[in-house]
């Protein structure tokens, strides 16, 4: 029985989906995907009185007829009160922020992910493939681990002590259902292209591209042309595919990413369909480990050597237990050492040629974990230092990306 | 779902609920039935009429039963939940046609104005990032499909145009613009068709209403 493939591969698959693993990646896929959610928020709030008023193009009996008969997932159903509509509006757009930064983030997820899913039920017939690929990942936000790493959540449960030592291990099916959602969407799409006959003989690039109404940035002529029309077709198709099934083959994956960046990196630059690229490239970074994320966020820290800096505490007073590790875990890329000085106040200086910094500056520049934190970071360095004498024992060194 | 160092494991509804999620985004997220196959999702269809038509090979047979699929309970899962998605842009063949609309606004004292309803192509490149929906909204709002919306996109264009109480919008009549482009061997013409494709008489006590007064 054990020798049996199938089940070797059932648990293969098993352990694949449902294994344990870092939650870094999902932690850096909560900050790229609900950044977007926020900034896409934030556009439509501007012609919100349009979209989403009574007096609009859409007020809620035109949404409802255009949504059909069948229940939904709504908390603005019936509501024609434009003022509740928009304090709920504003509620979401906020949960979106909190969500990015990773600040009550539970609670922040459900409301983003409710609130999405309302929105877009309020108003349907605005919505591009980027707002359904955004409803789709706020879901995978609400259910999945995303406060327990890159977080301010985690920075507060370090400080207080509630946590300690590197982040822990969570079942990896969430990050896996990102990595589906993603391989669906290339596959359908491509699937579904197959069915035209522009795609088919090659032309398919080209209408896009003569379309005055999503011009963006200007594109040299000679890519509207033969044999570059039938290159874009058919290349857009073998990447989207790639994107599908071959990004799971280890060895080849960094390369897919990359013509998938290249395709959407042109889409952004030439076609005005906002954020759709961001949204979609946040999804890339589910194919990475948090290990991998990890090891990378260390290398990179070596190659910046030449930033790190040596912020040393006033004299008789050392970094609390718990505020050492928050900081520490602030400090992703490893660049700040905390030190006791021997100095009145604060003090830093430069690790390769001794220039003193201001301590402030050094310490919030280089810690990326808090640079949302900036307002707060000085008071945070304060009220950090314990005497001398109360430090309990040496601050452990926490998994450091795991912030 | 936060593990404890110890890995629990993840409990057996829970793989479950997962697995019929991917499935359930996986199904509707598939393409539609081409249109040559959509006879065999007609009820009560006449054999002499199945036999006549084209038959469905390999993964046709595969798009049929899953849009019999979507026509059982199961579609409740994901269109009452908001999970409901498709990724057919650009396809199965891209847009080929430019359009664009604009008013013909009536005021009470007889006089008219041409009101823009805000267009991609006129609008600077950071603007026109974030009246794009304007754009997606009208590729929906003018399609005959849809002509339902019009009174209400007229009326809103009404609202919009309104600037002096003694003087208000009376008619709307929206107008069409619109241009082919044409396959890549031949020359598309810059011009483009004018169409008035929908003509309203504005709801006065509307306009005054949504206007504050």
């Amino acid at each position: 029985m054990k020798d049996n493939p199938v089940v070797r591969s059932l648990r293969a698959a098993n352990e694949w989906i449902f294994g344990y693993g870092s939650p870094v990646t999902f932690g850096v896929f909560r900050i790229l995907i609900a950044s977007v959610l926020f900034a896409n928020f934030c556009m439509i709030a501007i012609d919100f009185d349009a979209w989403f008023s009574e007096r609009g193009y859409v007020p809620w009996n035109i949404a409802s007829e255009w949504m059909g008969p069948a229940w939904r997932v709504n908390l603005l159903a019936g509501v024609t009160d434009t003022r509740i509509v928009a304090a709920f509006y504003a509620l979401v757009t906020v949960s979106a922020f909190l969500t990015a930064i990773g600040l009550w983030t539970r609670p922040a997820s459900i409301i983003l992910c409710i609130g999405t899913i309302t929105l877009h039920h309020r108003n349907p017939i605005i919505l591009h493939g980027g707002d359904t690929l955004m409803r789709a990942c706020a879901f995978y936000l609400a259910i999945g681990p995303a406060g327990a790493s890159c977080s301010v959540d985690r920075l507060i449960r370090l400080w207080k002590g509630k946590e300690s030592g590197p982040v822990k291990l969570v079942s990896l099916w969430p990050q896996r259902m990102v990595q589906f959602q993603m391989a669906v969407i290339y596959f359908t799409t491509v699937w579904a292209k197959w069915y035209g006959t522009a795609w088919r003989d090659g032309t398919a690039a080209w209408y896009p591209a003569n379309l005055r109404e999503f011009d963006r940035f200007p594109v040299p002529e000679f890519l509207h042309h033969q044999p570059f029309i039938a290159m874009e077709t058919y290349g857009t198709l073998l990447v989207e595919l790639s994107l599908a099934t071959l990004v799971f083959c280890k060895p080849l994956r960094k390369w897919v990413l990359l013509a998938g960046l290249a395709l959407h990196g042109y889409i952004e630059y030439a076609m005005n369909i906002p954020l759709f690229a961001f949204a979609m490239c946040s999804l890339y970074i589910s194919h990475y480990m948090g290990d991998e994320i990890s090891d990378w966020a260390k290398r990179l820290g070596q190659r910046l050597h030449r930033f790190a800096v040596r912020v040393a505490t006033p004299a008789g007073q050392v970094l609390a237990q718990g505020p050492g590790r928050a900081l520490a875990a602030a400090d992703a890329l490893e660049l700040v050492t905390y030190e006791q000085g021997d100095r009145l106040g604060w003090s830093a200086q430069r690790r390769a040629n001794g220039k003193p910094i201001d301590f402030c500056w050094a310490s919030w520049s280089r810690s990326i974990g808090g640079w949302i934190l900036a307002p707060l970071w000085r008071m945070m360095l304060g009220r950090a230092l314990v005497p001398t004498h109360a430090a309990a024992e040496p601050v452990e060194e926490p998994n450091r990306v795991g912030a | 779902m936060d593990g404890d160092g110890q890995h629990r494991g993840v409990k057996v509804w829970i793989k479950i609920l997962v697995l019929f999620h991917a499935f359930a985004i996986l199904s509707w997220s598939l393409p539609d039935v081409p249109r040559s196959f959509r006879i065999y999702l007609t009820p009560d269809v006449p054999q002499s009429l199945l036999d006549q038509a084209k038959r469905p090979i390999g993964t046709d047979w595969l798009l049929i039963w899953n849009a019999k699929l979507h026509r059982t309970p199961f579609q409740y899962y994901l269109m009452s939940t908001g999970f409901w998605q498709s990724w057919d842009m650009f396809a199965p063949n891209p847009a080929d046609t430019d359009v664009w609309v604009d008013a013909k606004v009536t005021y009470r004292d007889g006089t008219t104005r041409i009101h823009s309803y805000p267009r991609m192509k006129s609008l600077s490149i950071p603007v026109k990032y974030f009246k794009e929906r304007y754009r997606k909204f009208l590729e929906r709002a003018h399609v005959d499909d849809n002509a339902w919306l019009r009174p209400r996109f007229a009326q809103r264009i009404a609202l919009e145009a309104y600037d002096d109480p003694r003087n208000p919008p009376t008619r709307i009549i929206l107008r069409r613009h619109f241009r082919k482009i044409l396959a890549p061997d031949r020359v598309t013409p810059d011009d483009y068709t004018v169409v008035d494709y929908f003509d309203y008489t504005v709801d006065q006590a509307l306009l005054r209403k949504e206007a504050g007064e």
